[in-house]
């Protein structure tokens, strides 16, 4: 006999070797293809958000960061370079005239404007000793010229563009009344201000702890479920009606019906944790934490998973209400489970077993909730508000978990030390 | 099913058309779900290789460039998604786990395999995971050795003691299979 004539043998009848799969398996192929596409969509749109968060914080702050000129003159002198669509400054100071009698004729050439307001500042702060006045231009894009009743031009080191393009305008001679004529392309408010304006380099003041960073705690509860109630569904399997043997388990003569688990069941689901968060503008914050998540599921046993995770979360203030200031929280979290006691069901042998080798331990959630502060002329701020949580991630890619994303539902609280 | 047609529904499943995917499925599906039955001890463990294996070949479809035949580099999916099922999978595992031991002394005898396929299926299923994965890989498959090896991350010379070890039991066990049914006058 030729050698290896067993093994070519061998091999020829296992190649002709064919079994028929059960529909089922068809069923849960297409599942899981379209569940794939079902979060390639989801990262698509994650990035797509991240993309338009990403716009929205340039346009915020483009202005202040590259656009914001360096002195009054510079201002002046690139305005002067475009003179399309503007009036001469003796035009201005008719209006002016027509507009507050108070205010002179003065001229000032090569200088443009093409609306005029009148102001009167009431409020003042003291800084070093010294009383200043503060007036803020809402949505300004442009500053031809500042002037005083007197006539006099707000010289270069009495304004100040901030972040949120607001122009403050700061004047040391506060018992005048104030006369600004600014040129405004959108519409146009002068505000008094209780506090003193960002960034100013005049004032001197110290850093300013509203950008520094707040320790804060959080904690929340709420219900936490699985997408699909229903464990991986298996056909029932007769062992010995299929032909073969099970392998070395085969028990001859004994027809096997397999259990199955019960459905699952939502459960009780909470997270605990600390976090730092720093205002990035008027209206967007960002924190970044350290949390501990106990994500539970139910069917015939409590199954608990416990995640260490870092979230990374972008809060906008949705509105100004200054009593009720409502926030929208959304971010994302980098999870890795560290313990479970879930259990996995053998099927063939209608047996419970533990295997946490079977999980995905690294996790990605993304988070999106709203915050509302409570006991808000407290001290300390504390919010409340319900949130959501879905994990991008499947639980497992084998066994009762496999393909199942957690998706959490709480009520949260946070608690942010330090003065507001 | 000819080369154009088989080129075409190709082009159509790479679009993720899902009359497309069924029918590449029902092509293939009966020969891969032997295959993962020979790694496996269980159907429904066969069937669960059988679906990821058939995930990994739509998901990565466009990698394949049309050098050599489309049912090996399928085969070759289902392979590798059967070895890492048994590696995960607590069950396989502990039995994957080789002693090193030294090349023992073993039959080369070429016995003439009487039985069905289904029945030498059900003795190379009976080998300890080990020696069954193994000898799937090697007499069936058609690896090298140093395939093995590499592919479980033990040495070759492991990859032959526990191949010859195994190619000896399951001779014993044919033959002994073969006289039984001599001697009942089964066919």
């Amino acid at each position: 006999m030729e050698s290896n004539n067993f093994e070519k043998e061998v091999g020829k009848m296992m190649g002709e070797f064919k079994l028929a799969p059960e529909e089922e398996v068809w069923a849960r192929i297409e599942k899981e293809i379209a569940s794939k596409k079902g979060t390639r969509k989801i990262i698509l749109l994650f990035f797509l958000l991240a993309l338009i968060s990403t716009g929205g914080f340039w346009w915020m702050y483009y202005p202040s960061i590259s656009r914001s000129p360096s002195t009054f003159e510079d201002l002046v002198k690139k305005e002067n370079s475009n003179k399309t669509n503007a009036i001469t400054l003796g035009d201005a100071a008719k209006n002016l005239q027509t507009k507050n009698s108070r205010l002179s004729k003065s001229s000032r050439p090569g200088a443009h404007i093409s609306s005029v307001q009148t102001v009167s500042i009431n409020s003042t702060k003291t800084f070093s000793g010294k009383s200043h006045a503060f007036a803020s231009a809402k949505s300004v894009k442009t500053i031809h010229f500042s002037q005083t009743s007197s006539g006099s031009v707000v010289s270069a080191d009495q304004w100040q563009r901030e972040a949120s393009n607001n122009i403050y305008v700061l004047r040391k001679m506060i018992n005048q009344p104030f006369v600004s004529d600014l040129t405004i392309s959108k519409r146009f408010q002068i505000r008094t201000l209780n506090t003193p304006p960002k960034f100013s380099p005049i004032l001197k003041k110290p850093a300013n702890k509203k950008h520094g960073w707040k320790l804060g705690i959080t904690f929340s509860g709420g219900g936490s479920w699985i997408e699909s109630m229903e464990p991986r569904a298996l056909p029932a399997y007769n062992v010995q009606s299929s032909g073969f043997n099970a392998g070395s388990y085969y028990i001859p003569g004994y027809i096997y019906y397999p259990s199955r688990p019960s459905s699952f069941q939502t459960s009780f689901s909470f997270t605990a944790g600390v976090f730092a968060e720093r205002n990035l503008s008027s209206k967007t914050n960002i924190s970044v934490g350290l949390s501990y998540l106990q994500f539970s599921i139910q069917n015939n046993v409590h199954n608990n998973f416990e995640f260490a995770e870092v979230p990374f979360l972008f809060h906008f203030h949705v509105n100004r209400n200054v009593r009720f200031p409502l926030t929208l929280d959304a971010g994302l979290s980098a999870a890795q489970i560290v313990g479970s006691n879930a259990k996995q069901y053998d099927y063939l042998y209608g047996r419970w077993y533990h295997d946490n080798d079977l999980f995905n331990k690294f996790q990605a959630n993304v988070q999106a909730g709203f915050s509302l502060p409570i006991f808000n002329r407290h001290q300390r701020e504390i919010r409340f508000g319900p949130g959501f949580y879905y994990g991008l991630i499947p639980l497992a890619n084998h066994g009762i978990y496999d393909g199942k994303h957690l998706h959490v539902l709480n009520i949260h609280a946070q608690m942010l030390f330090g003065k507001k | 099913m000819h080369q154009k047609d088989f080129e075409l529904l190709l082009k159509n499943c790479l679009k993720r058309k899902p009359a497309a995917q069924r029918e590449l499925y029902e092509l293939f599906a009966p020969s891969m779900l032997g295959l993962c039955y020979r790694y496996t001890k269980s159907m429904s463990d066969a069937e669960e290789v059988l679906q990821e294996g058939f995930v990994k070949v739509f998901e990565h479809l466009k990698q394949y460039k049309g050098e050599g035949e489309f049912g090996g580099w399928v085969r070759k999916i289902m392979v590798n998604t059967a070895l890492n099922f048994l590696k995960v999978n607590k069950r396989y595992r502990q039995d994957l786990l080789f002693d090193e031991m030294p090349l023992h002394v073993v039959s080369n005898d070429d016995p003439q395999v009487l039985l069905q396929t289904k029945e030498l299926v059900a003795l190379i299923r009976q080998l300890p995971t080990g020696f069954q994965t193994i000898f799937n890989l090697y007499a069936v498959e058609g690896f090298k050795h140093i395939e093995i090896a590499s592919m479980l991350g033990i040495n070759e010379g492991t990859s032959r003691s526990q191949y010859a070890r195994a190619r000896t039991v399951l001779i014993e066990w044919i033959e002994k299979k073969s006289q039984t049914k001599e001697n009942y006058g089964i066919k």
